[in-house]
């Protein structure tokens, strides 16, 4: 599938006005694409990380289909070492649980996996982040309707406390902001060590 | 770490503040300061990120529309071709 053949968005038409050189040959893939492919870069064989459903669950996978066939993906469900022929709709997808090594308990996952810091990675989806990291996870809700928030968002608490944490989200003032709407994930707060005096943080964030 | 669809930032040291440390090959810094809420800091030496693989492209396409056949599917129909 080329760029042309992709439903155009509009942020994607407004992507191709400002970083298409007129000279140069027009793109043959599109900016999701980049940050899925950029992403799945970071991540290394071997590596257990702990997956979020979107981009960064696209972005793993690529990395298991191309450089990093035997990364260990972590989903909230509680799936260890998943390998899905198809990206799942969310965490409670089968066929997360029918392509892992093991399916362990929620209680589990997040107690003797991603809270005892087993994974080497923690890898988000932001709707909106702001300048020291804090996010807003991907949603429906608005500053004024949060009860439209997806589900789960109370539960993502805990990858931003992990030491190597990478979060995809796409660009514009308004998702890369001077402060996210309202801070579901804590990372750095202010800044300037506020983190480390609130006591949020038991280790280097 | 922090990875947009225009570059990918990492903390400061000191500030904690998100820095550009890299880019895109065919995105400029002056694009992505225009696409960000505060006043960008942007790393000394910064990385250019390759553009993808014809290779990646390739699988990340197939996985996508992999997936989106899957999900054409009924569900009934999808966990039988799992074998679930």
């Amino acid at each position: 599938m080329c760029w042309h053949a992709r439903p155009m968005t509009s942020s994607c038409a407004a992507w191709r006005r400002s970083h298409e050189r007129p000279s140069s040959p027009r793109p043959d893939y599109s900016p999701d694409e980049m940050m899925t492919i950029a992403a799945a870069r970071l991540l290394w064989p071997g590596c257990v990380c702990f997956v979020g459903i979107g981009t960064p669950s696209a972005a793993a996978n690529l990395a298991r289909l191309t450089h990093a066939p035997d990364i260990v993906l972590i989903y909230e469900s509680g799936t260890i070492g998943t390998r899905p022929s198809v990206l799942p709709l969310s965490i409670g997808d089968g066929e997360l649980a029918a392509t892992a090594t093991s399916v362990v308990s929620l209680p589990e996952v997040f107690s003797y996996w991603l809270q005892a810091d087993a994974s080497n990675v923690g890898f988000l989806g932001a709707a909106q982040i702001d300048r020291f990291g804090n996010l807003k996870p991907p949603s429906s809700a608005t500053t004024r309707s949060r009860r439209r928030a997806c589900p789960g968002r109370r539960r993502a608490g805990n990858p931003p406390s992990m030491r190597s944490r990478p979060s995809s989200c796409s660009s514009s003032r308004r998702a890369v902001s001077c402060r996210a709407g309202f801070r579901d994930q804590r990372r750095f707060l202010g800044g300037h060590g506020e983190r480390a005096r609130s006591g949020h943080a038991r280790r280097r964030p | 770490m922090v990875i947009t669809d225009l570059g990918v930032f990492r903390p400061a040291a000191e500030s904690q503040e998100l820095t550009l440390v890299a880019r895109y090959e065919n995105v400029s810094v002056d694009s992505i300061r225009a696409a960000t809420g505060w006043p960008l800091a942007v790393a000394k030496q910064l990385e250019i990120v390759a553009a993808p693989s014809v290779e990646e492209l390739r699988a990340l396409r197939d996985l996508h529309e992999r997936t989106r056949l899957a999900h054409a599917r009924p569900a009934e129909k999808r966990h039988r071709a799992n074998g679930s």
